[in-house]
């Protein structure tokens, strides 16, 4: 019943849109911005009619559609760090105009108003940051490696875990409520390294966007953020590169034409070395202890992210998105003993461990009329993590002409693949309406975990062992269909109204959802706006981790009959203002209640039990509240933001049988009351550029044992027990100053860059945790408190040539 | 000069890098109160026995755990009350060189009734200035499937014999052998949790003492990956699993056992058995013996949220379980060594 009423407001919407279309002689302007040198399309750039005061913004694919009324049109295209463009003409009838905006080169001369169209205090959108690339690569980081979700952390409501991860807590969601996109295709690890590195290369990135509340009818299948990130399609004119040599890793970008105009390329590669530095290690130890055996082993990671592009006609692109990206661990060792005529043994050790993800997109864009623009795509996403070990050993008995072989192998498999087709539509009938539609459908495969065992004896008696155990694999569809219309009434209010309706189907089970989006804004001045918001969230897939850092281990796994989908109902509202020229101000308030939240039963584990992965977990409610500040300059010699944040976020996991805490409401690990980011960068000249990031946060919680008993005594042995609240206790303050210095030099075709950087760099002692110490006062033993920090003072370089 | 100043820089840098790490911070939290801890783990056919002991602040530098004097502990049984548990002081008890337990702080309360398989036992305790505890089974198990079907001596035994000071004759002996145990899962389709002991048994004069280590790599019997471990009673590394790997089938592992075996005087009569023994546990017991061995791993304890060892115990803490026994014997080729 409820699905036909769904049905009935999805027509309703369709004619409304239809009426729309047919109501006004207008005439439409429509086509591609794009950057002047590399013709590659800019995204958000702002398009208005000085005369008549309408404007629209281009689209993820620098697609714009501007309909006015006939008569003279003063057209003004502006894009940050690109110098503005004025296009005067009169408009009798339907137009193709596509700009090509050129950068500033002196920066600090020509000042571009209204340059970012979807998060200025004009737009409808509110819980929107976009961050440049450009602002992304001069962050100082751990190491010096450049990280698009570190520099995110840094925004007000985004909260990073551990000290050093990538993990992303927003507005107090969970680290897997975050939709993290890669040219429109989900990526479910983000992480190298147990997150201390994420998985985007941001050479090969073109442009960031972080929604974090008040999400756009067009997003859904996550609670707390969405994280748009484009891929670079590379410049149409010519071919440039780029090479890094940092401590970590080293990174290669080619880009150019394939086709001068009409083909383009960018191919970027990453990869970590430190299993090849290992390598001369291991020979010496070899060398030292002969028994070691032929011995490998090592740490590495890699990204590959390639885009082509495709321009067919003036109404036609088609592109083609390509990531891959491993970490692998890996351990051989062969050993082998021969004497004389008496006996051989021989033993072979593997260990295999890799997981990654592929994510593949073949996206068409077809501008089907003046006011419709088409973006059809199939796209394929999968993560896969496999732990193979195997140990092989034989021996030979010349004397008794005896033989023993022993094999042992065992595997560990998860995952999760996707294939999606998906549809959506731009559609701008008359000026005042932005109407956006279409749907996707996603076929899912979850592989939650799978164990094998193959176990082949000859000692003692011949005996073997062949079994396959662990979570079913399970298949399952999702569906989505969206409308959203972005609209402007009168000279103050503009509303983003949209619906979201989503389907699930997994074991026999219907699930289903209808969201709807609103967003309102009310022009108090031309530079000042109030907005309000409001979103309904829905999530199929959950993420089961036993730890706060990212493990390769942790499951992707869908809702089942006895999960539920969780659900987010989040209010935002708040105050945006531009000071003219120099810095955009904005304060927003949410508050975010969610339910059937997930967490791991006491004691429960992925790993060694035969009971269904969702058999070991409870379903909880949460809550979030607070306060976000930001003083974000985009543009001039000196960029960067300072963000404020005073948040709240609570669990509460009290249904029978599945009580964590004994019911109680408890913080949530990274429940922090105060967080404060200070970012800014400042190019001194053409030969050097410094920035500085400064955090402040009120510390973690903790679980701390408040009470010690003593378990069951059995043997010699009393196991002494700590009694655990869940996050019952508040690490110190974490504060830490990074810097950052490039020194560029420029060569007849080429730029090279050295970065000197330094995390820490009043090597403040962070906390990571605490824990109880003993030692002898008076002769007597006291118990003291202590703290761990990892990461103290970290200098770091990096050499980077351009050409 | 330059030199100089590199050097300065060289250990300013040093210093500040090793001053990181860690350092002793005052604790401003709540101080909690101590709570009635009851540990008790029903055996099918054997007398109810619990522990009873308190909890202390962390900080605490004495960590008394003694349950006050006039606790009171009772007994049910499928929600029927059953009895008072007496408290009781076992001869071995808190002493050095006991067979049993090493804190003197534990009282000890039993009842004589003997669970049966299917029952529930719940345990209820209180004492003036502490919250009421109580906890309950889940039903008792029924015993596993537990053969040994194959013993087979990896080397020759070895035996020394010497003289103490005071004139008395010791032995050692020292055995390596590999026991096949096979295992049978009693119910299948539906998930089983079982712990794995070896221990040696006398029969006749108990004038000898053994030790017993059991190392192996076994996936199912590691938990599902492949851990060495010692299989001793002074160690919290208790081997439980499940019947993952195995399920409604018998599985057959192999346990490399290596035994010590001493005394003095030796008796005549003397004759050591080896004992394996599985034990069908409850899922609270399961939960608790997974837990705990858990607690305390340093890798886990420093990059993961702590492990919140197992409790049923309501209002209090500790674990109230059940265990049903298998033993496979096997009595070891000992010959009385001559002096």
């Amino acid at each position: 019943m409820r699905f036909y009423s769904t049905c009935r407001v999805f027509i309703l919407l369709g004619l409304f849109f239809v009426s729309l279309a047919v109501s006004a002689q207008r005439r439409t302007i429509s086509g591609y911005v794009m950057d002047a040198e590399s013709k590659e399309t800019l995204i958000g750039a702002t398009v208005v009619d000085e005369r008549s005061g309408k404007g629209c913004v281009s689209n993820s694919y620098g697609f714009y559609t501007l309909t006015l009324n006939p008569g003279d049109v003063n057209l003004q295209v502006s894009y940050v760090g690109y110098s503005q463009q004025q296009h005067s003409f009169t408009l009798t009838s339907d137009t193709t105009l596509s700009v090509s905006l050129s950068t500033n080169i002196q920066l600090n001369e020509v000042v571009v108003e209204a340059s970012r169209g979807t998060v200025s205090a004009r737009s409808s959108q509110m819980s929107v940051v976009e961050l440049p690339v450009q602002q992304i690569k001069s962050i100082p980081t751990l190491f010096g490696e450049a990280d698009v979700l570190k520099a995110i952390q840094l925004l007000p409501g985004v909260q990073n875990g551990s000290e050093g991860s990538a993990g992303m807590y927003v507005r107090g969601g969970g680290p897997d409520e975050n939709l993290l996109l890669l040219d429109g295709v989900p990526v479910y690890n983000v992480n190298h390294m147990l997150g201390f590195f994420s998985v985007f290369n941001p050479d090969a990135l073109k442009n960031v966007t972080l929604y974090k509340g008040s999400f756009p009818a067009r997003f859904g299948g996550r609670l707390s953020s969405v994280v748009d990130i484009r891929m670079k399609e590379g410049d149409m004119r010519k071919y440039h590169g780029n090479v890094s040599i940092g401590l970590i890793s080293s990174k290669l970008n080619l880009e150019g034409p394939v086709i001068k105009d009409k083909l383009s390329f960018n191919v970027s590669f990453r990869r970590s070395y430190s299993d090849l530095l290992m390598k001369p290690a291991l020979w010496i130890a070899r060398m030292q202890d002969p028994e070691v055996g032929r011995l490998k082993a090592g740490y590495y990671f890699y990204d590959l992210n390639a885009k082509i592009n495709w321009k067919i006609s003036d109404k036609d692109r088609l592109y083609l998105s390509f990531y891959s990206g491993d970490d692998g661990i890996y351990f051989n060792r062969k050993f082998k003993e021969k004497s004389n005529s008496h006996y051989e043994s021989s033993s072979t050790e593997k260990l295999r461990w890799r997981w990654g993800n592929k994510v593949t997109a073949l996206r068409w864009n077809r501008v089907l009329s003046q006011k419709l623009f088409m973006d059809a795509s199939a796209n394929y996403t999968q993560y896969r993590h496999n732990l193979g070990m195997s140990m092989i050993e034989s021996y030979k008995d010349f004397q008794d002409n005896t033989a023993l072989n022993n094999e042992f192998s065992m595997a560990y498999r998860s995952g999760i693949h996707d294939l999606t087709g998906k549809v959506d539509f731009d559609y701008m009938p008359v000026p005042n309406h932005e109407i956006r539609f279409g749907g996707n459908y996603t076929y899912h495969r979850f592989r939650p975990d799978v164990q094998s065992l193959k176990i082949t004896s000859d000692n003692l008696q011949n005996h073997s062992f062949d079994t396959v155990a662990g979570s079913p694999s399970v298949s399952a569809h999702e569906t989505a269909l969206y409308a959203e219309d972005n609209m402007t009434l009168g000279e103050i209010f503009q509303v983003n109204a949209g619906l979201h309706y989503s389907t699930f189907t997994v074991e026999n089970r219907f699930y289903h959802s209808l969201q709807p989006r609103l967003s309102l804004s009310a022009m108090l001045a031309s530079n000042m706006s109030i907005k309000a918001g409001y979103a309904y969230m829905n999530q199929y897939v959950h993420l089961l981790s036993n730890s706060s850092l990212s493990l390769p281990t942790d499951l992707w796994v869908p809702v089942t009959a006895k999960i539920e989908p969780m659900k987010a109902h989040q209010v935002s509202l708040g105050c945006f203002y531009e000071i003219p020229e120099w810095l955009d101000v904005s304060v927003e308030g949410y508050y975010k209640a969610m339910d059937n939240l997930l967490e791991y039963k006491d004691g429960a584990s992925f790993f060694g039990s035969s009971e269904h992965w969702d058999e070991k977990v409870c379903m909880g409610k949460g809550k979030a509240y607070g306060v976000e500040l930001l003083l974000q300059r985009s543009f001039g010699r000196t960029t960067g933001w300072i963000g404020y944040t005073w948040a709240h976020a609570k669990r509460k996991f009290d249904r029978e049988g599945q009580t964590i805490n004994e019911g109680k409401e408890f913080p949530a690990k990274y429940d922090r009351r105060h967080d404060v980011s200070i970012t800014v960068q400042h190019k001194f000249s053409e030969r050097f550029d410094l920035s500085g990031t400064w955090v402040f946060s009120t510390g973690n919680c903790g679980t701390l044992g408040l009470q010690y008993y003593e378990g069951l005594a059995g043997g010699n042995y009393t196991p002494t027990i700590a009694a655990l609240e869940r996050n019952n206790y508040r690490l110190g303050n974490y504060h830490r100053l990074d810097l950052s210095m490039n020194f560029h030099r420029k060569y007849k075709h080429a730029t090279g860059t050295w970065n000197v950087s330094v995390y820490n760099t009043y090597n403040h002692n962070n906390p990571f945790l605490v824990f109880v110490d003993y030692y002898d006062k008076d002769g007597k033993e006291t118990k003291v408190l202590k703290q761990a920090s990892i990461f103290p003072i970290i200098p770091s370089v990096s050499y980077s040539y351009k050409f | 000069m330059k030199n100089s100043i590199l050097y300065i820089t060289v250990v300013a840098f040093a210093t500040l890098l090793l001053a990181s790490c860690e350092k002793e911070i005052e604790f401003k939290g709540e101080q909690t109160d101590p709570k009635l801890v009851v540990n008790c783990v029903c055996t099918v056919g054997e007398p109810v026995v619990a522990q009873l002991s308190k909890s202390y602040f962390f900080l605490d530098p004495d960590g008394n755990t003694e349950a006050p004097d006039a606790t009171k502990v009772q007994l049910y049984v499928n929600d029927n009350y059953v009895g008072e548990m007496i408290r009781f002081e076992d001869s071995l008890w808190g002493k050095a060189g006991g067979d049993v337990l090493r804190s003197p702080q534990i009282k000890l309360f039993r009842n004589d009734y003997c669970p049966k398989t299917g029952d529930r036992i719940k345990i209820t305790a209180s004492a003036s200035g502490y919250d009421a505890v109580e906890a309950c089974t889940s039903p008792m198990p029924e015993p596993a499937g537990c053969v040994i079907s194959d013993f087979v001596l990896t080397g020759e035994p070895t035996f020394e014999s010497w003289y103490d000071d005071d004139g008395c004759q010791s032995f050692h002996y020292i055995y390596k052998a590999d026991v096949m145990l096979d295992v049978s899962d009693p119910n299948p389709g539906q998930t089983d949790y079982f712990v794995l002991n070896v221990a040696v048994e006398w029969q006749g004069e108990h004038q000898w003492n053994a030790n017993v280590w059991a190392e192996y790599s076994d996936p199912v019997f590691g938990n599902g990956g492949p851990v060495l471990g010692e299989l001793s009673e002074n160690s919290n590394r208790n081997h439980s699993f499940t019947d993952l790997l195995f399920d409604g089938k018998t599985y057959k592992v192999k346990v490399p056992v290596n035994l010590n075996l001493y005394g003095y005087s030796a008796s005549d009569s003397v004759s050591p058995v080896l004992s394996m023994r599985v034990e069908h546990l409850t899922k609270e017991y399961y939960n608790y013996l997974t837990t705990v061995s858990l607690q305390g791993d340093e890798v886990v304890g420093a990059f993961a949220e702590p492990v919140h060892v197992f409790s049923n115990v309501q209002d209090g803490y500790g674990i109230v379980g059940g265990t049903n026994v298998s033993k496979a014997e096997y009595l070891l080729p000992l010959e009385k060594p001559q002096p």
